[in-house]
This record gives structure tokens, C-alpha cells and sequence, in this order.
């Protein structure tokens, strides 16, 4: 879209560019701490080394915390998956009475605040005596994934072509062989995508994780706000630091299959 | 062309609704013999992919029956009919190679690696794609797809094989080339074929038989060129081909004379098949349309000429006959002096003529 | 090709059980693919919603005394004026800030508009509580920014920290990226052919953008300002850790009251209060565009 009038481009370009730094700058600002000698929060950091990085990685009260969000997050999403994948083949294939309804429905976690739903289950939960256990965070992470995941599900779902379904029973294959030989594999890649979806929300998930996860299930954002509070020193930045690597790395790791498909083109051009 | 005459598909007067109220397919019968090549032919929405549906089993007709080589096909599950479908987006699986998606059909017929390996390699062959067997189908350009979605088709014999409008994503130029590879490959097997389009053209070169649909029923069934030639109705006429339409009365049916509105009166032995006074229409083909004096057993009339378009190789006169607008096609080397204004005298032969019902 | 068949056909003829199974999983099939989902929901979210409703009324007595409490103390309104505020200072500023960006991004493709456009994205899959971790470093008193202050001759430097300043810097960051994506997917739908129209028309790169650009991307504002305004309402984690322990946002008193003084109706009639109030705008935004289009 080429444009008279230079100055406006520059213009804008400049403003999107801070902007863009705005975005960027807590990277900035902890990835240095991350390597800080100083236990507060002094910025520039007044020295660099390793040790805080060396006590992330020996301390229980942080490897504990990690793991269990690594297993919430995975028990989670698991079971979004398995409640959404139904419900959005449903919706988006059949026809029934009611369907803008149970759409609207599952739709409904999204408009409860967090803060709202954090009470609820420290009320609910405790209730039940499941406060500070696996499975009520399970469940409460399950609940509020379950929106984004099934627009991620529809989405993939909108976007498959009928056809080859008929395809494949045009040529012999039973409504079962179809959906397991060709409509899973071909859905699959977005289903990935949709499982990320729910993890990442349930490992990122912080203010529901503070009331009701306590300490024997404690998560890790939760281990975070309190070492906010609590402590001064810049463990935590490792750790931010830590999750700021793994998020670039599933950026890069998500678009492997394209990357590898054009070294793949370039290899058999020169062959 | 070496067929049987034996009716291999017959569908018996097919209804298909889909609210209760409009019928998509309203009385669709037909009789296919083995081996031919029948083209369903019409605008979009007047059921001829629905009809195509029905046969493949993607649809239940809502009355009527299907049968094929004696047996009924309507009742067995689409997964068992044996059918080859070519669709109009290839319809090719994303995840699989060429090699497996056209071996897929062989997989599910529980046949043995040597045997599907073997058939494979000759439905590339066949299609020219020998070399592709391991990409994937977004590597290959549509017409290429194309040509594997038909191997796939084609790679377990099925009994029929039906095509829903296959090259209407494809450019002219590749189109046409299709058209001759699929025209090819039907001579070679010698397979039943239904291939459903809205492009009259290409439903004129390839076709055994035309089968015109309109609102959800056959208006016509024939040859390419019976159909042309002697259109049942006006839409069959003016769907298929240009032709120019005069409204007359039928004055004198022994000796074929009919008065034209506009135009005064004409002879043509069609009208000995009407009543006196019947109203009709006189059907023009443009290029049955000529320059010059009408002789013995020819239509003659002035044509004020109005506007001439060329098209390189032929060129549309477009004229008054009295105050009837008419289009007469010539080649440009016979249009060659005619011009706007002038008046020149047109002529057609009465063979060429052709009368339908007013209103039909 | 064509001699003796080498391979099995299908087993022809139609068939009994596999046709009945068909037919049974066709009426059944959907409320069990939606059953699962739906008691769920019922279960682990009604039910704690009606609890808190429940209590909102009941606790300590049957009545609604907590909700008229709400109302007749300057403390909870002014805490929820405060709220509505913040959040819509927070949704103009992402906004203006948003813009910029998204428009760069979506007409030029350039390396470094795609750059900003991953930068932006990828910000989207970085915890929160990092960032207002960052912010907080930043802001504090041993920070660049009261560094800054300070070689500037602000003696004593202020205070930039707990501040309800901070919480909307803080806020206005985290949200940024919804305001971007929001922008973004209806700048880059817009045909690249209207503003070169617009130009050859006889109109000026800025009056094209105002005339043309500009309106047809509201939808995407909209879209992004109600998003950004509903989610700032009921921040917690944010505001608590960078704002002021004196003023409060909604969120961070339905804490205290839970936390601290235990008053769980007093808590509950203000979590249904900032439910009804995103329920509310959420109807209002249907009623005037339709929610589909929040979800695409």
C-alpha cells in the first residue's frame, strides 16, 4: 500500500516503534536482573552473576511450585480438551434446537472477572474440603480455559473441508475410518494449538491459583505474588526471565514444521 | 463409440426436499447406458449437483430410486457403492502424500502392498504425474490436483464416476487441456461416467448425452447436438447456444406460413406440426444468419444493420428485421464490408429454423 | 486395467446394526457431545456463582443489607467510581498507543512492521505477574525512572510506585497487546485499494485516513475497547501490587473484604455487583453489534 507523503510513513513508523519498545521493555529490564548480584530491586543492577539462577534451581519452595503448575497445566488442559472437542463437533456440524444457547453457554466463564470466580471457589472448594488440593485447581483452571479453547476448537473446525471426509468414504472408507484416517490427523495440528492454549492459561493463571491452591498445591504465578511481596531478591527474575525463553522457544518451535518444509523445497531445488 | 445399450443407471423419478415444501429435485428419471459419458447441464441450484449427491450417496432422495446394473443403490451406505468422485476443490487429503492419497481407496479395500503399489504407479502414469508420487498436495498446482484427485478416483475401478463441475477453478487454457485429458481417459477405460457443469461449451464436447436441468427437473435429454439444433423449450434454447426469438402466429399450416409480429410473414415447414392460429416463437440460431440473398428453401429478409462487434475470428452483426432486433455471427471474412447503417440483405436456411410454444 | 478384478470390493447389500447404530447415534449423538461440557459448567460454575449469590443475600442476614451497604458508603463507591475510571483512562490510553502500531503493521510488510507485529504477539504468552514484576523494578525507588527523576533535580523523588499512576501504567501494558490484535485484524481486512482510491480522488494521506481508514476500522476499536474495559474492571494482580494500598479498584476490596475481615456477603454482593456490570456491557455490545463478532 504505497503512500504519498514520506513524512506521514515516518511518522507513523517512528510512533509505532515506540510503541513497540513500550511493549518490549520489561524484557529489558528482566533479563538483567535475572543475572543481578544485589537481593532488591535495584535497576541498573549493580553486579552480574549466576547465583540467583544457581537458587532457583536448588530450591524447593520454587522447583516445587514449578512442577505443580507443570502438572495442573497439563491435567487441565487434557481435560478441556476432552470436554470442548465433543461440544464444538456439535455445534458446529449438527444442527439442533437451542444451539446459539449452548454456545452462549460455554461462553459464560468469560464474563466472570477473576477475582470473582477466585472467592467463589475459596468459598465453594472449601465447602467441599478441597481447598489447597490438585484437583480443585484443576477443575476451577478447566472451567475458565474452557471458553477460549472451544473458540480455538470451532475455529480449526469452520476452517475443515467437508470434502475429503467424502472423499474418503467415496472411496470405502467407514463414517469410523474416515473420522480416525483423515478427519483427526487433518484436525490435529490445531488441536496442538488449542491444548497450548489451555496449558499456557492454566500455568499462567495467578489470581484463582492465590485462593485456592494454597501450599501443598501451590502454582507457580502463586509462588511468584508471594515472593513479590515476601522476598526482595531477584529470583524471580530468573524465573520471568526462564518463562519469557519458553514462550519465544514454542514461537519458534510452532513455526518449526514451516521452516523445516522450506530447508526441505531448498534441498531438493539444489539436488 | 463401443457401448452396451442396456441401461446401467437408472434413477426412478427422484424427488429431494430438503424443508418439506420446495423441491431441490423434483421427478428426475434417467436412463444411462454402460460406458457413456452423460453430462448434467444447468444454472446453479437447478439440482443437477443434487442429483449427483443422490447417486454418490451423500443425499436421500426423498422419493424414488437409484439402481445400478440391476441393483438397488439407494439403500447401501455411500462407503459401499464403489463410486469414483472427482470434486471441484480436489478435495485431496492435506496430511498424505499423493502416492497414499491414491492408494487410499486400495488401503480400504484390504488389497496387498505389492498389488497397491503396482496400481498406484500406473494411476500416476495415466495422469502424468509419475514423478510427484511423494509431495504433498499443497505442493502441486490446481490442475495438478486435479489430475490426482482423478487418479485417486479412478485407481480402483470403480463402476461409475462422477465429476461435480471438476475444472471450474482451473484457468481457460488449463481447463481446455483437462477437458481433452478427461475426455482421454474415458475412451481408454471405458467407464460410465456423469460429469455435472453449468458450462454449455464444455458439456457440448464432452458428452455421449445432454441432460439440461432447470428448477430441479430434466428439461431435455439427448444428443449434444439434437439439443442444440431442437431445443424442447426457451430456456433449453437459450441456455444452451445464442439464438434470437420472434413471437408469430401461425396463419396457414399446409402451406407453412407464419406472420411474424413485426416482421411480416415467412415460410417453414415446421409449422405444418402446429394449429392454425397457434401462437409461437421462432427460433434463430445467430449463426445460421448470412449475408445475402435468400435463395430456394431459405429465408430472406433486410436487415438494417446497427452495430457490428468483432471478434477476431468471427464477428456479430447486430440489425433490425422491421422492428425485431437480430444477431447474425459470421465469420470476419464474410462481415468483412458490412457496416453500420447500411442495410443489407440476410438470409437463413428454413432447415435451420426451429419453432417452440410462445410462453415455452 | 480392466480384466479380472485383483482386488475385493466393498462388501455390498444395505446393512442392519451398522445402519441402526448410525440412526441411534444421529438422535442421541448430540446432547451426549454437549452433555459433558455443559454439566461440567453447571457444576464447577453455576454452582459457586449461585453460591456467592446466595450468599450476597443471606449473609449475615436474609436480606439485601449488603447491597444497600454498598451503596451508602463513600468507601465502596468511590472504590467503584475509581474502577470505571481507571478503566476507561486505561482503554483511551491503549487506544492511542494501539494504533499506531496496528495501522503500521497492517499496510506495511516490511521486516520491521512484521517484527513489531511478533513482538506485540508474543507479549500476549508472557505471564502478566512478569510483567508487573518488570514495571515494578522499573517504577521503584531504586528504578531507571526515579534514577531519572532524580538526576533531574526532583529532590526528594517522588513517589512513583503505589500509586494509582503506576496501576494504570502497569495496566495500560498488560492490556496493550488486546488493543493491537483487536485493531490489527480489521486494519489488515481493509482493502489496500480504498485509500489509493481515496488519494486518486484528490484526497490528502490524512483526510483519507479520516475518511476512509479511520471509520471503517471502528469496528475493531470497539471490539478492543470493550474487551480491554471489561478485563480492567476486575484486575486484580496488577493493581494490588503496583497500586495504592489506599485506593483501592474493585477487585482488590472484594479481596480484603474476603480475606481480612471475612465478610463473605459483603464480598459476594460486590462480585455479583461487578458481575451484572460486565454482563451488562456485554449485552449492551450485542444489542448494538452483536456478540459474534467479539469472538469472530
Amino acid at each position: 500500500m504505497a503512500r504519498s507523503g514520506r513524512s506521514t510513513n515516518i511518522l507513523v513508523a517512528a510512533a509505532a516503534s515506540l510503541v513497540g519498545l513500550f511493549v518490549v521493555a520489561p524484557i529489558f529490564v528482566v533479563v538483567p536482573m535475572s543475572f543481578s548480584s544485589a537481593p532488591s530491586f535495584e535497576f541498573p543492577p549493580p553486579g552480574y552473576w549466576l547465583g540467583y539462577y544457581e537458587k532457583f534451581f536448588t530450591t524447593p519452595g520454587w522447583l516445587i511450585p514449578l512442577a505443580n503448575s507443570m502438572i495442573i497445566g497439563t491435567a487441565s488442559a487434557l481435560l478441556t480438551m476432552l470436554l470442548v472437542v465433543p461440544a464444538a463437533f456439535a455445534i458446529v456440524r449438527r444442527q439442533f434446537r437451542g444451539k446459539k444457547l449452548v454456545r452462549l453457554f460455554l461462553m459464560l466463564p468469560l464474563v466472570v472477572p477473576s477475582i470473582v470466580m477466585a472467592i467463589g471457589y475459596f468459598e465453594f472448594f472449601g465447602r467441599l474440603r478441597l481447598n489447597q488440593t490438585y484437583l480443585a485447581v484443576i477443575l476451577a483452571h478447566t472451567c475458565v480455559s474452557i471458553p477460549i479453547v472451544f473458540l480455538v476448537v470451532a475455529a480449526s473446525l469452520k476452517g475443515f473441508d467437508r470434502n475429503i471426509e467424502r472423499a474418503a468414504i467415496s472411496l470405502g472408507a467407514t463414517p469410523l475410518q474416515t473420522f480416525a484416517l483423515v478427519t483427526l490427523p487433518v484436525l490435529r495440528p490445531g488441536f496442538i494449538v488449542a491444548a497450548l492454549f489451555a496449558f499456557v492459561h492454566s500455568f499462567d493463571e495467578a489470581v484463582i491459583a492465590l485462593f485456592i491452591s494454597g501450599r501443598d498445591a501451590a502454582t507457580l504465578p502463586r509462588k511468584m505474588f508471594d515472593s513479590i511481596t515476601v522476598d526482595a531478591d531477584p529470583v524471580i527474575a530468573v524465573v520471568s526471565t526462564l518463562l519469557v525463553l519458553a514462550a519465544v522457544l514454542i514461537a519458534v518451535l510452532s513455526r518449526y514444521k514451516d521452516i523445516a518444509a522450506a530447508l526441505r523445497r531448498r534441498a531438493r531445488r539444489a539436488a | 463409440m463401443p457401448m452396451s445399450s442396456e441401461a446401467y443407471l437408472v434413477l426412478g423419478n427422484l424427488y429431494k426436499s430438503y424443508d418439506g415444501e420446495q423441491n431441490a429435485v423434483a421427478d428426475v428419471s434417467l436412463s444411462v447406458a454402460k460406458g457413456e459419458f452423460v453430462s448434467f447441464l444447468g444454472p446453479s441450484g437447478s439440482g443437477k449437483t443434487t442429483t449427483l449427491m443422490m447417486i454418490a450417496g451423500f443425499e436421500q432422495p426423498s422419493a424414488g430410486s437409484i439402481h445400478l446394473n440391476g441393483r438397488r443403490l439407494d439403500h447401501i451406505a455411500s462407503y459401499r457403492r464403489n463410486i469414483g468422485i472427482v470434486f471441484q476443490n480436489y478435495a485431496l487429503f492435506p496430511h498424505m502424500t499423493i502416492r497414499r492419497n491414491i492408494g487410499f481407496p486400495l488401503r480400504m479395500r484390504k488389497a496387498p502392498a505389492g498389488e497397491i503399489d503396482r496400481r498406484v504407479g500406473r494411476a500416476l502414469e495415466m495422469v502424468g504425474l509419475s514423478a510427484y508420487g511423494e509431495r504433498r498436495p499443497r505442493e502441486l498446482s490446481g490442475g495438478q490436483q486435479q489430475r490426482v484427485a482423478l487418479a485417486r478416483a479412478l485407481v480402483f475401478e470403480p463402476d461409475i464416476l462422477l465429476l461435480d463441475e471438476p475444472l471450474g477453478a482451473l484457468d481457460k487454457n488449463l481447463r481446455e487441456h483437462m477437458q481433452v485429458e478427461i475426455k482421454r481417459i474415458h475412451r481408454e477405460l471405458g467407464i460410465t461416467t456423469i460429469y455435472v457443469t453449468h458450462d454449455q461449451s464444455e458439456a457440448m464436447t464432452l458428452s455421449d448425452r445432454l441432460v439440461v436441468f432447470n428448477q430441479g427437473r430434466i428439461e431435455q435429454v439427448g444428443d449434444p447436438l439434437a439439443v442444440y439444433r431442437r431445443p424442447h423449450s426457451v430456456f433449453v434454447a437459450e441456455f444452451i447456444g445464442d439464438c434470437n426469438r420472434l413471437n408469430g402466429k401461425v396463419r396457414d399450416r399446409a402451406s407453412g406460413i407464419v406472420e411474424l409480429e413485426g416482421c411480416g410473414p415467412i415460410r417453414i415447414p415446421e409449422a405444418a406440426g402446429w394449429s392454425h392460429g397457434e401462437d409461437v416463437q421462432l427460433v434463430l440460431r445467430p449463426e445460421f444468419v448470412r449475408p445475402g440473398k435468400g435463395g430456394k428453401d431459405e429465408l430472406s429478409f433486410s436487415l438494417a444493420v446497427e452495430g457490428v462487434v468483432h471478434y477476431g475470428d468471427t464477428a456479430v452483426v447486430i440489425g433490425r428485421w422491421g422492428d425485431k432486433q437480430i444477431r447474425m455471427r459470421a465469420l470476419s471474412y464474410d462481415a468483412a464490408g458490412i457496416e453500420e447503417g447500411s442495410t443489407i440483405a440476410a438470409r437463413a436456411e428454413t432447415a435451420n429454423l426451429w419453432l417452440l410454444p410462445q410462453g415455452g | 486395467m480392466n480384466t479380472a478384478r485383483e482386488i475385493a470390493r466393498p462388501a455390498d447389500g444395505g446393512s442392519g446394526k451398522a445402519a441402526t447404530a448410525g440412526r441411534l447415534l444421529e438422535r442421541y449423538g448430540t446432547p451426549l457431545l454437549i452433555a459433558p461440557a455443559v454439566l461440567f459448567i453447571c457444576l464447577v460454575f453455576m454452582v459457586p456463582l449461585g453460591r456467592m449469590a446466595w450468599l450476597s443475600v443471606s449473609d449475615p442476614t436474609l436480606s439485601f443489607d449488603n447491597y444497600a451497604a454498598l451503596f451508602s458508603s463513600r468507601l465502596y463507591v468511590r472504590s467503584l467510581l475509581r474502577t470505571f475510571g481507571i478503566s476507561l483512562v486505561v482503554t483511551l490510553t491503549c487506544i492511542v498507543l494501539a494504533y499506531p502500531l496496528a495501522y503500521y503493521a497492517a499496510t506495511r510488510s516490511n521486516w520491521w512492521s512484521r517484527g513489531l507485529l511478533v513482538v506485540a504477539a508474543l507479549s500476549f504468552w508472557i505471564s502478566f505477574i512478569v510483567r508487573t514484576y518488570a514495571w515494578l523494578v522499573i517504577l521503584g525507588n531504586k528504578g531507571p525512572v526515579v534514577g531519572m527523576l532524580q538526576t533531574l533535580g526532583f529532590e526528594p523523588a517522588p513517589r512513583v510506585l503505589f500509586t494509582t499512576t503506576a496501576s494504570v501504567i502497569g495496566l495500560v501494558h498488560i492490556l496493550l497487546p488486546y488493543m493491537i490484535l483487536a485493531l490489527y485484524s480489521v486494519l489488515v481486512k481493509i482493502d489496500g485499494n480504498l485509500d489509493k482510491a481515496a488519494l486518486s480522488l484528490g484526497a490528502t494521506p490524512v483526510r483519507s485516513f479520516r475518511h476512509v481508514t479511520f471509520p471503517l476500522s471502528l469496528p475493531g476499536l470497539v471490539n478492543g475497547s470493550v474487551l480491554v474495559f471489561v478485563i480492567c474492571l476486575g484486575f486484580y494482580v496488577t493493581p494490588t501490587l503496583l497500586g495504592s494500598p489506599r485506593d483501592l479498584m474493585v477487585a482488590g476490596l472484594i479481596a480484603t473484604e474476603v480475606q481480612e475481615l471475612m465478610a463473605w456477603g459483603l464480598a459476594s454482593a460486590l462480585a455479583m455487583l461487578l458481575v451484572a456490570t460486565t454482563l451488562t456491557l456485554m449485552l449492551i455490545y450485542d444489542r448494538l453489534v452483536g456478540l459474534d463478532r467479539l469472538w469472530g
